[in-house]
């Protein structure tokens, strides 16, 4: 074969980037081939169900961590080192199953010399949560040490034991772009530390914790820090029990912070209050672009206050105030606001309760608004002929749009 | 990358190439104007390409030609580049050529700038990698192992998460 120069032999190999199967092929071919590859083969672990990759994985623990195992009695063997630090090349980490784990502990024990961790099985011939806790814990400290590329972290569904721990030492990581965290029970504790990394990170764009009780006291850290942090675009913080209180703690970032573009705060109990609050702060922000708010129990009072503030705002292009009781009155008005509104292009306004007098004058603004291409009425009171209406309407703006971006 | 002036040059207009083994290539200047370093050796009298010698010069010249009239993509771009996995016809029977060639021509498309070649190039061999075992790949590209047995089977237990993943 003619020698090729490394950088040919790395876009060849990048082909290859979801084909892990034929990267462990062409990584045993020779030394050459073995460079080229190791890289890409271990740059995404999306998957943790594999008891080889966790064995090889502990196998990378440093003396700390693996102390961590030794109350459990599980020793990792390595008097062979690995032959390269393959946790250097890992740049996406999804960690949200423990399966791998237990199948590395059952394997493992079938083998006389690891008995000792049979003691760790619960009665009913399960592993005790805590030793898998400590062992994904251990795993992901272990990343968060040395995964100097590390960019995509999701940590999601684990609900660990020291999940704040983790949250700590996220700031030994200098190249997250991503971070996960959903469904972990944080809470307040939790918030408070994942506010502390974002007052000194510099290069979180984006931040997923949805469902983590974060609670009003996670959610006013989390807020101030964004006071001081321009980096993150986008937060994602759905469902954390925020309350009145902390919607207006996250309205006050919008009125300072000019970076975040998207945001989720959906199913935080906002009520009017909060709601009115965010209402008004999007009079002052001209930087988000994406807001959901579904149920929140906004009710008519905050509908009308966004369909006021949609008249002025001219940077917001997505709005879901879907699920928060609005009736006719408040429809109506953000319907006459589509007439003033020439930014917004997708508005979400599902579950609540609006009839076919909100239908009809949606269609009139629709007859005018040319820049609504979205608009989600599922699970309302509305005909299907005005539904239909709305919806060839809305057909018009996308292709009226789409002949103009070929244009 | 120079989208603007991309088709600057009026269609009658040539310029010499001179490849390594002093073979002369009269090209439609256009070509010339999308890989930036092809201008490079604009002149034949005394330039020629350093490297590339005329058998393979030709055939990245006959790709460039057949492909003058693509959209041109931003060089950076690596998700645009990467979302066009499927290989044209025409590309296919153009690069089923004897291995050494399609060797040399990665080598010239990476030596000349000339990336679609090279993306075409890389993918056309990544495509002849799947499904085989690492023997099969040594003798489908007559590779020799310079694995020690230990080595190789190190290697072995520390990927095979890989096969299942």
């Amino acid at each position: 074969m003619i020698a090729l120069p490394n950088e040919c032999f790395f876009e060849i190999f990048n082909n290859l980037k979801d084909d892990y199967k034929a990267l462990f092929s062409c990584l045993l071919v020779n030394r050459q081939w073995c460079r080229n590859t190791v890289s890409i083969l271990w740059s995404k672990l999306d998957s943790f169900k594999n008891r080889k990759l966790i064995k090889i994985c502990l196998l990378l623990l440093n003396d700390e961590e693996q102390a961590q195992l030794l109350p459990f009695k599980i020793s990792i063997q390595n008097n062979q080192k690995p032959l390269f630090e393959y946790s250097a090349f890992v740049k996406t980490v999804y960690f949200s199953t423990d399966c791998g784990i237990i199948n590395w502990l059952d394997f493992e024990c079938q083998s006389p010399r690891n008995l000792a961790c049979y003691s760790y099985h619960t009665n009913n011939g399960k592993w005790s949560m805590d030793v898998i806790h400590t062992i994904g814990s251990a795993l992901l400290s272990m990343f968060l040490r040395t995964s100097v590329n590390l960019k995509d972290l999701r940590i999601c569904d684990i609900n660990y034991n020291q999940m704040i721990n983790l949250t700590k030492n996220l700031y030994k990581c200098t190249t997250l772009n991503f971070v996960g965290f959903g469904n972990n029970h944080l809470g307040f504790e939790g918030g408070k530390e994942l506010a502390k990394i974002l007052y000194k990170n510099t290069t979180l764009t984006y931040l997923y914790i949805a469902n983590n009780q974060l609670d009003f006291e996670g959610g006013k850290a989390l807020a101030e820090a964004l006071c001081n942090n321009n980096t993150l675009t986008h937060l994602n913080i759905w469902n954390n029990q925020l309350g009145p209180e902390g919607g207006k703690e996250f309205a006050n970032i919008l009125c300072k912070n000019t970076t975040l573009t998207y945001l989720n705060i959906g199913s935080n109990q906002l009520g009017l209050e909060g709601g009115r609050a965010l209402a008004k702060a999007l009079y002052k922000n001209s930087t988000l672009t994406h807001l959901s708010l579904y149920n929140n129990q906004l009710g008519y009072k905050g509908g009308k206050a966004f369909a006021k503030v949609l008249c002025k705002n001219s940077t917001l292009t997505y709005l879901n105030i879907g699920n928060n009781q609005l009736n006719s009155v408040e429809g109506n008005l953000l319907a006459e606001a589509l007439h003033k509104n020439t930014v917004l292009t997708s508005l979400d306004l599902r579950d609540n309760k609006l009839y076919n007098d909100v239908g009809h004058t949606l269609v009139q603004a629709l007859s005018e608004n040319t820049t609504l291409t979205y608009l989600f009425l599922f699970n309302n009171s509305i005909y299907n002929t005005v539904l239909n209406e709305i919806d060839d309407l809305l057909k018009n703006n996308r292709n009226r749009k789409n002949a103009m971006q070929v244009a | 990358m120079d989208n603007g002036t991309s088709n600057s040059a009026s269609e009658n207009e040539t310029i010499t190439l001179k490849s390594c083994d002093g073979i002369e290539f009269h090209i439609d200047a256009r070509i010339a104007n999308r890989y930036t370093l092809l201008n490079n050796w604009n002149g034949g009298e005394s330039a020629c390409i350093p490297n590339v010698n005329g058998k393979v010069l030709e055939k990245v010249l006959e790709w460039c030609e057949h492909h003058i009239n693509d959209p041109q993509l931003n060089c950076g771009d690596d998700d645009s580049r990467r979302r066009n996995t499927i290989i044209e016809e025409w590309d296919e029977n153009f690069l089923s050529c004897d291995q050494d060639m399609l060797f040399e021509i990665i080598l010239a498309a990476n030596y000349l700038e000339i990336k679609p070649l090279l993306d075409l190039g890389c993918k056309t061999v990544a495509n002849m990698m799947k499904s085989k075992s690492p023997e099969e790949i040594r003798s489908a590209f007559n590779i020799d192992n310079d694995y020690t047995p230990e080595e190789e089977e190190q290697f072995r237990k520390e990927n095979e998460w890989a096969e299942d993943y």
